[in-house]
């Protein structure tokens, strides 16, 4: 596990622009926010109360040493948490299908069925495949709701970590939002 | 792509922002040549506008509102409405008076929905309704415009306002007479009809959600949000002073509808009959003195209403409906004067065709009401034209009847209940109560000498009701319904909801059941469904096998003491049989061979006693063989199971020997024939297969030979040929398998030129070619075998895309392309073979996914694992390897568990765990490596004689002397 100084380190090294430093920062971050989830979804037994941005906040609290990173390297840990919390929710949904379809299959009783479709694993699954779609179509708007989303970066974060206006951030978040709420629901809809 | 996506945001992204209708004018100028433009920005604006809950938890930075027991602050805004003023409060919550925000300042109603209800589920339940809702746009009902959450977090609905009166008041303050009342009511007939034809049930019909216009149209307000707000709406919970218990209103609701069971349109028309009561009687149809449950119940269960036109002699004091609080009197005179008649001839009035008219809509079972709002208005515009009416006397024919009834319901009806079912109505507890409730009242009423005839009718029409039930739950429900879909793909959990729901109803009368013998052994029947949609080996199931033996043993128990009380009943014995034969087949299932086999000797028992009676059993009592015989091999005594399988078929040829000339059993023989040479082949005897498959060929050359017009025929001819050529390739016998697949494929070629258009010939010949390319890749013809595979492909590629839900095509396309990669692998395209066998585990996976019920596809899906897994070993990518071996043997061994006889799925255990150990060794980790292997090994000693012919056995010995080795 990954210690502060290390993180921190990482942290400043990416900042530096060290291509190495900026993927072993992502791997660290995506394990320990993945621990952190698991034990939150533990704590909380209702699924998804699980709050992804709360859950960046705590991590860049735990992890960072705040004394060494001013703004910028905050936000550009915000940054790099919301790729991470993005993958994390997806490969938990997806494990929990896995399970669900795997060995236990003959297990699942009537009760524990309905009990799963009450979750939103479909739903991350789902938001998962819209945002693989909205990269292709416009990875800045792609960027900025990754951002916004699973990091919980305000709109001038974003436009800072992305070089570009905060009106561009908020313009891109609007359509982003929209967007993916239709994806979804068209996806929901067609799929019967 | 990319651009036009550009084009669309940025259109988007300027009128989003403004009002309706200036969004129009720009989008007006901005879309002149490009329609779908247009539609594309108007989408996202839908979405824009919509509510939406899927994205709540991850905007969750911003604090949960905290729950407030309150009715909430004083309101101005709700969404993008104004609020004029508060139009009333009810149970659920505040309806507002409210105006939009745009130019046009509709007025609207708008219902805020109080604390205490789960916001999440009410918009969960809302996004499933809004389409039916929105659908909706008939006069006669209010329109309901769109629902949200306040900022407070409350959900609101938002309806189409509609001022006047409602109906009851509307007609006697006017004092319409018989017929104008009539022809209102028709009008809302008609409304609810529609609704109904949209699949809306209203559940709450009753005159203030009526309401009349000035001009003499009615429209019905809150279609369909009974459910949304309150799914359990139809359950009356234990406290009668809870809010849902004051909401509804009792004396509107059907029996169905207070008992908790699932509301159907033919709950409206009831409804519908108890409002058209009152509005020609002045009265209602039960005196429901107390707000007791158990008693109100039993009135709207029990009690027959009077005719109205007895109850208007009634004098009775009422709440007074125009002024809340105040009671008023009513009597023969004033209900005859709102009705501008004298007593004496609205009683004349009604007598007769009103009588029977109203009574019909209420009657108790659902099935003998009228079976639409229609056919009810018919009935009246009947009447009024003076034209015999439908209805008549409630006599004991209409039992006989009901069939046709509940046909004539039709599709829709069918539809709508399974929507309820969705709705989640179920009450399990509170029917127990019930059930509690009417006991301890009927033992109250033991005391009472006079009550007690009456008591007894009651009873008698208690079975006769439950009866009822128990008949159209299990025919329409279990049988119709349920076999209706039990081929869809993704079925199951529809079917999962109507198991529980039947099993409610089935436990719950098992409790009353008392000795009514024709009940005991309808409910036993229905037992036995229920167990068969939950874990069947002939179709898809939901595969919960503890649940289906429970089931199963249910059914065996009311049969057993059935037939213990009348041991000569061959009938009765014979379903005790089938009772224990599905137990059997459930224990095999979960592995308990031993227990299994018992089992199947006892149902051979009881049929052996049954053919010494009458031969008429002899076919059963052979299958009773068949099923014992594959017990026996499932636990290794092959011999003894070798002996009944030959039983069976003496005893089949027997059958068809006695008619000889009868087609159909000459068929069934052969198909006998198949069954017995597919299992053979199965456990590894391609010998014996070929001898039943040639025995088959034989018995379908001479049926083609009787009828050579017939499809039928030729295709089970050709599929002989095909079967054959299977048998052959695993024989080694190149040149037999060659010869039967191309007799095979001619056939069908000539099948799809005979008829280019139809799908099976096709599919038929994809298999045939599928056929050709395995015998080539047997002789190790590998571009030949391509070439065949590549067209069985492009035969089933286009099949399965144009028909996507129908999973057999897509299986075979995946094991088209697998076959595909499988050639690769042997022309040195490592390459090229993930590639294909990827495609393949895709749709492996979606199948999976589709359907994580069926048993089928997790082999499927781990077989493609596994080659991508082995494959891949030659590049020493590990990593991905370990993880899909891994998966694939670990689906393999679960599979085993329960299918301990299936050579492939042994087989697959056995190879991944062999390919674990050379991925192991590659990686230098011997002893794991020889752990495998002793793993497999012990695999394949489990089941000696499945694998007395393979190479496997010897293949793995030398992996392991090797493995030895290379540790010393």
């Amino acid at each position: 596990m990954p210690s502060e100084s290390d993180i921190t380190q990482l942290l400043e090294d990416a900042g530096r622009g060290n291509q190495r430093a900026a993927d072993e920062l992502l791997e660290s971050v995506y394990e320990e926010i993945r621990e952190m989830a698991a034990n939150a979804l533990r704590r909380e037994r209702s699924c998804h109360t699980l709050q992804a941005t709360a859950l960046v906040h705590e991590a860049y609290l735990k992890l960072v040493d705040q004394t060494r990173v001013d703004w910028k390297g905050a936000t550009h840990f915000k940054a790099v948490a919301a790729k991470a919390m993005s993958r994390v929710l997806i490969d938990h949904a997806r494990s929990k299908n896995r399970e669900k379809r795997g060995g236990n299959w003959r297990k699942v009783t009537l009760h524990d069925a309905f009990a799963l479709a009450k979750t939103n694993d479909l739903d991350m699954i789902c938001l998962h495949e819209a945002m693989e779609k909205m990269r292709k179509l416009d990875k800045r708007q792609h960027q900025v709701v990754e951002l916004r989303l699973f990091g919980g970066l305000t709109s001038d974060e974003a436009a800072k970590i992305l070089h570009v206006s905060s009106r561009t951030v908020d313009r891109d978040w609007k359509m982003g939002q929209v967007w993916l709420r239709r994806e979804m629901n068209e996806g929901a809809s067609a799929d019967e | 792509m990319s651009d036009r996506y550009q084009q669309a945001k940025d259109l988007f992204l300027k009128v989003c922002d403004l009002k309706p209708s200036e969004r129009a004018a720009i989008l007006d100028k901005e879309c002149v040549d490009d329609p779908d433009l247009r539609a594309e920005v108007e989408s996202l604006l839908a979405h824009r506008d919509a509510p939406t809950v899927s994205l709540e938890f991850d905007s969750s930075l911003e604090s949960q509102p905290i729950s407030n027991p309150d009715d909430g602050p004083k309101r101005t805004h709700i969404g993008s409405y104004r609020v004029i003023h508060e139009l009333g409060k009810g149970g659920m919550g505040v309806v507002y008076l409210a105006v939009s925000d745009d130019k046009i300042k509709h007025r609207v109603a708008i219902k805020v929905v109080k604390r205490g209800m789960d916001t999440e589920q009410v918009l969960q339940r809302f996004e499933l309704e809004r389409q039916l809702l929105s659908a909706m746009n008939h006069p006669g009902i209010a329109r309901f415009i769109d629902a949200g959450q306040t900022e407070d977090g409350l959900p609101y609905l938002v309806m189409e306002y509609v001022e006047g009166q409602p109906i009851d008041e509307y007609c006697n303050v006017r004092r319409l007479d018989i017929n104008e009342r009539l022809v209102i009511f028709r009008k809302v007939c008609a409304a609810v009809h529609y609704a109904h034809q949209n699949l809306v049930v209203h559940r709450d019909l009753k005159p203030s959600n009526i309401i009349v216009s000035p001009d003499g149209e009615p429209k019905l307000l809150d279609f369909g949000i009974a459910k949304l707000l309150n799914p359990e709406l139809s359950i009356i919970k234990g406290d009668p002073t809870a809010p849902e218990f004051r909401v509804m209103t009792p004396e509107y609701a059907s029996p169905e509808q207070v008992r908790g069971y699932p509301l159907t349109t033919v709950s409206d028309v009831y409804s519908l009959g108890v409002l058209l009561y009152e509005l020609m009687s002045g009265h209602r149809p039960y005196h429901l003195r107390s707000r007791v449950q158990a008693e109100i119940v039993r009135a709207i269960c029990e009690d027959v209403p009077e005719k109205p036109s007895t109850s208007i002699s009634r004098v009775e004091s009422t709440r007074d409906s125009t002024a809340p609080g105040t009671t008023a009197t009513v009597t023969p005179e004033s209900v005859s004067k709102e009705r501008e008649s004298r007593p004496e001839k609205l009683k004349k009035l009604l007598a007769g065709d009103i009588d029977n008219i109203v009574l019909m809509a209420m009657r108790k079972e659902p099935q003998r009401r009228y079976s639409s709002a229609e056919q009810l208005s018919d009935d009246i515009g009947r009447h009024l034209d003076g034209l015999p009416v439908i209805s008549c006397g409630d006599s004991l024919s209409y039992r006989f009847n009901k069939f046709v009834h509940r046909h004539r319901m039709g599709v829709a009806a069918a539809l709508v209940i399974a929507l309820s079912l969705m709705g989640g109505i179920i009450g399990t507890t509170w029917q127990a109560q019930i059930a509690a409730n009417e006991r301890d009242i009927a033992q109250q009423a033991q005391a009472d000498e006079i009550k007690q005839r009456q008591l007894a009718e009651t009873e008698r029409a208690k079975a006769d009701r439950r009866f009822d039930q128990v008949r159209s739950l299990a025919n329409t429900f279990m049988y119709d319904f349920h076999d209706a879909i039990v081929k869809l793909e993704g079925s199951i959990p529809a079917r999962q909801l109507l198991v529980t729901t039947a099993l409610e109803y089935l436990d719950n009368l098992a409790q009353e059941v008392g000795d009514n013998v024709e009940l005991k052994r309808e409910l036993a029947s229905a037992y036995d469904h229920v167990g068969q949609i939950r874990m069947s080996i002939r179709n898809p199931s939901v595969g919960d096998i503890s649940g289906a033996l429970e089931n199963y043993r249910k059914g065996l128990g009311l049969r057993q003491e059935l037939l213990t009380a009348s041991p000569k009943d061959q009938i009765l014995s014979f379903e005790v049989s089938v009772s224990r034969l599905h137990i059997a087949d459930m224990l095999m299932l979960t592995g308990d061979s031993t227990e299994a086999v018992a089992e199947y000797r006892e149902v051979m028992r009881l049929r052996e006693l049954l053919l010494s009676l009458d031969s008429k059993w002899k076919r059963h009592y052979s299958l009773s063989i068949n099923a014992l015989g594959k017990a026996l091999l499932n636990i290794g005594k092959i011999k003894e199971a070798k002996k009944y399988y030959f039983e069976y078929l003496a005893i089949s040829e027997e059958l068809a020997a006695e008619t000889p000339g009868d087609i159909i059993l000459q068929r069934d023989l052969s198909i006998a024939y198949f069954r017995i040479a597919g299992r053979l082949a199965r456990v590894g005897d391609n010998q014996g297969a070929l001898d039943f498959y040639l025995r088959a060929l034989g018995i379908r050359k001479i049926l083609l030979e009787k009828d050579p017009d017939t499809g039928r025929a030729k295709r089970d001819l050709a599929s002989a040929h095909l079967f054959l050529s299977q048998t052959y390739v695993a024989l080694n016998n190149m040149e037999a398998a060659t010869e039967h697949c191309q007799q095979c494929i001619s056939i069908y070629k000539k099948r799809v030129l005979d008829s280019p258009k139809a799908v099976r010939p096709q599919f038929n010949l994809a298999l045939g070619l599928y056929m050709s390319g395995n015998i080539d890749f047997q002789i190790g013809n590998w571009e030949q075998a391509r070439t065949s595979y590549l067209e069985f492909n492009s035969v089933i590629e286009p099949l399965s895309n144009s028909r996507p839900k129908i999973t057999k095509y897509r299986q075979y396309l995946a094991v088209s392309f697998s076959s595909l990669g499988d050639v690769a692998v042997e022309t040195d395209d490592p390459n090229g073979a993930i590639s294909d066998y990827r495609k393949a585990l895709e749709i492996f996976e979606s199948l999976v996914a589709k359907d994580p019920d069926d048993v089928r596809w997790p082999s499927q899906r781990a077989r493609a694992q596994l080659k991508i897994g082995s494959t891949l070993l030659l590049f020493d990518d590990f990593v991905e390897a370990r993880s899909l071996l891994l998966s694939a043997q670990e689906t393999f061994a679960s599979l085993l568990k329960t299918q301990a006889e299936d050579v492939e799925i042994r087989g697959g255990v056995v190879t991944a765990l062999k390919q674990l150990a050379k991925l192991s060794a590659k990686q230098n980790k011997i002893r794991e490596a020889q752990q495998y292997v002793q793993d497999a090994l012990l695999l394949l000693d489990d089941a000696p004689e499945l694998f007395e012919t393979t190479e496997l056995r010897k293949e793995l010995n030398a992996d392991l002397d090797r493995y030895r080795n290379e540790n010393n």
